[in-house]
């Protein structure tokens, strides 16, 4: 249980998510009434991309100096579930937002910003399929990892700042500008993204354990 | 002259003011759902579905630490 | 190291005047595409499908004309000379020089638009200077990842597709504010976007020079 702590906690937090989610004081905004409720899933899920897609790109720094495939495995499997993390909070968010302002896709920065951060994990995961030599495949995903994240970090950082400079303010919509939580949002909104970011971690974890239980058999079996 | 103005210009910002009031419409949420305790069912079962997604992920682990202690040996 | 660099952009100057055929490939293929867009929009072209339909053929057509950057480095006869060049110094020559191909082509499917699809700009340097800067970007990113892509494989789709998700902030900022320069620009708004693009240049720059020595270890 000692090593396994984390896992219980993310479960637990997640559960506490879910039901203070839908039991907790929410403030009232018109268009969003309830739906606002959907900020603690869909966004929490957002934030434990980022974290885990984060955490890709430091194994891959890591990879540079000391070419080593399990690291390179690490910082795979961490995009993986990151982008699983990305799907869905895609998916959530075009429901949500189909039902908060009729389209399921509109001409915002923080779309924009989601699609090019899914796009270029595709990519990196075609550029991984068109390189045979491990080390190698490792190597170039690693330089790549590390170019594609630093410029996404700066699309999503710095643009919408930038564009909110020349066109003021985001529209009428309280609920895409305001991401601005009340006390009583945070106290479910912060404890789910740590639950789910263990639990994404725990995926990962799962999954590089998996594939290295594949290599010790190849090892063996050879 | 200037007191009619006065009582003219208060009664238009008493009238103007009772108006602002309209603004605050009461937001419509699901009180309905929680008046009559069915939005805990609504909490039970997402928790369900998120509890045997947890044990399926349990089970994995547990599979796959049996896999780790069995190669080592 | 600034000799080593001035040496590469001549030297890639020189290899690509003898073989003229790829540039004038590029610069065909924006001709076909240009006068592909004036027989589809038939005269009913809006100021900004004018810009939309420019900076989506300069996509392509720098996508093109920077994956060829690398395509000589595969060539044995170059391995003895990419020893004693620095990565470093590989890298900012080959990023420099597709800053100018990228530019001359730049210039030219502005000219063709301009032939074709009808003169719209009403502030013609604000556009040039706007090219300009989003040339840098590009020949920024394309450099690099087609450094990437060299190291691959053979993969043709790869470079489209590593390189053009990069390039969304990029051409989203460029195409809403030459919109600007087709109608009517005003330095003093437009200066802050400006900066950004030539700070995300300058980022793009700056990664590739410390990445490229380990994309190119072998």
């Amino acid at each position: 249980m000692k090593r396994h702590w984390w896992k219980v906690l993310g479960i637990l937090l997640i559960l506490y998510s879910i039901i203070f989610g839908f039991l907790g004081d929410v403030p009232k905004y018109p268009i969003l009434h309830e739906t606002i409720r959907v900020l603690y899933f869909h966004v929490t899920m957002w934030f434990a991309m980022i974290i885990l897609l984060g955490t890709s790109v430091i194994y891959s720094v890591k990879l540079l100096r000391n070419e080593n495939l399990v690291i390179d495995l690490k910082a795979k499997e961490s995009a993986t579930t990151g982008m699983i993390l990305a799907t869905a909070g895609l998916i959530t968010g075009a429901v949500w937002a189909k039902f908060t302002w009729g389209a399921f896709w509109v001409n915002d920065a923080k779309l924009n910003g989601t699609a090019v951060t899914i796009l270029i994990y595709l990519a990196y995961f075609v550029l991984r399929g068109s390189v045979d030599d491990s080390l190698k495949k490792a190597r170039l995903s690693a330089v790549y990892n590390i170019f594609a994240f630093v410029m996404m970090i700066v699309f999503i950082g710095i643009l919408p700042r930038m564009t909110d400079s020349l066109h003021p303010g985001n529209g009428g919509n309280p609920g895409f500008g305001g991401y601005d939580l009340d006390s009583n949002m945070r106290m479910v909104f912060y404890p789910a993204v740590i639950g789910w970011t263990l639990v994404g971690v725990w995926i990962t974890n799962l999954k590089i354990r998996y594939q290295m239980l594949i290599w010790k058999k190849e090892e063996s079996n050879a | 002259m200037l007191n009619k103005i006065k009582w003219m210009l208060g009664a238009l910002m008493l009238f103007v003011s009772s108006t602002l009031m309209a603004q605050r419409p009461e937001v419509e949420m699901a009180d309905v759902m929680r008046s009559n305790g069915k939005i805990y069912v609504v909490v039970v079962i997402v928790s369900i579905v998120f509890v045997v997604i947890s044990a399926y992920l349990i089970s994995i682990d547990r599979k796959l630490r049996k896999l780790e202690k069995d190669a080592e040996k | 190291m600034l000799l080593q660099i001035s040496e590469i952009v001549k030297l890639n100057f020189k290899l690509e005047w003898r073989k003229r055929q790829s540039v004038l490939a590029v610069l065909l293929y924006v001709l076909t595409t240009t006068y592909l867009s004036y027989l589809v929009f038939n005269n009913t072209i809006t100021t900004e499908t004018w810009n939309a339909l420019f900076w989506i053929v300069m996509v392509f057509a720098a996508i093109q004309a920077a994956f060829r950057s690398f395509q000589n480095e595969a060539d044995r006869r170059f391995l003895l000379y990419f020893t004693l060049v620095k990565p470093q110094a590989l890298i900012l020559g080959k990023t420099l020089y597709n800053f100018v191909y990228l530019l001359i082509i730049g210039l030219f499917t502005f000219l063709l638009f301009n032939f074709f699809l009808g003169n719209v700009a009403k502030d013609p340097w604000a556009f040039i200077v706007l090219l300009t800067i989003g040339c840098a970007g590009f020949a920024a990113i394309l450099t690099f990842v087609a450094g990437i892509s060299a190291k691959a494989g053979d993969n043709p789709a790869l470079p489209a597709i590593l390189s053009i998700p990069l390039l969304y902030p990029q051409i989203l900022s460029l195409s809403k504010t030459s919109v600007r320069a087709l109608t009517g620009f005003s330095w003093s708004v437009n200066a802050p976007i400006l900066l950004v693009l030539l700070l995300l240049a300058l980022v793009s720059v700056l990664l590739s020079y410390m990445l490229f020595a380990y994309l190119w270890r072998d």
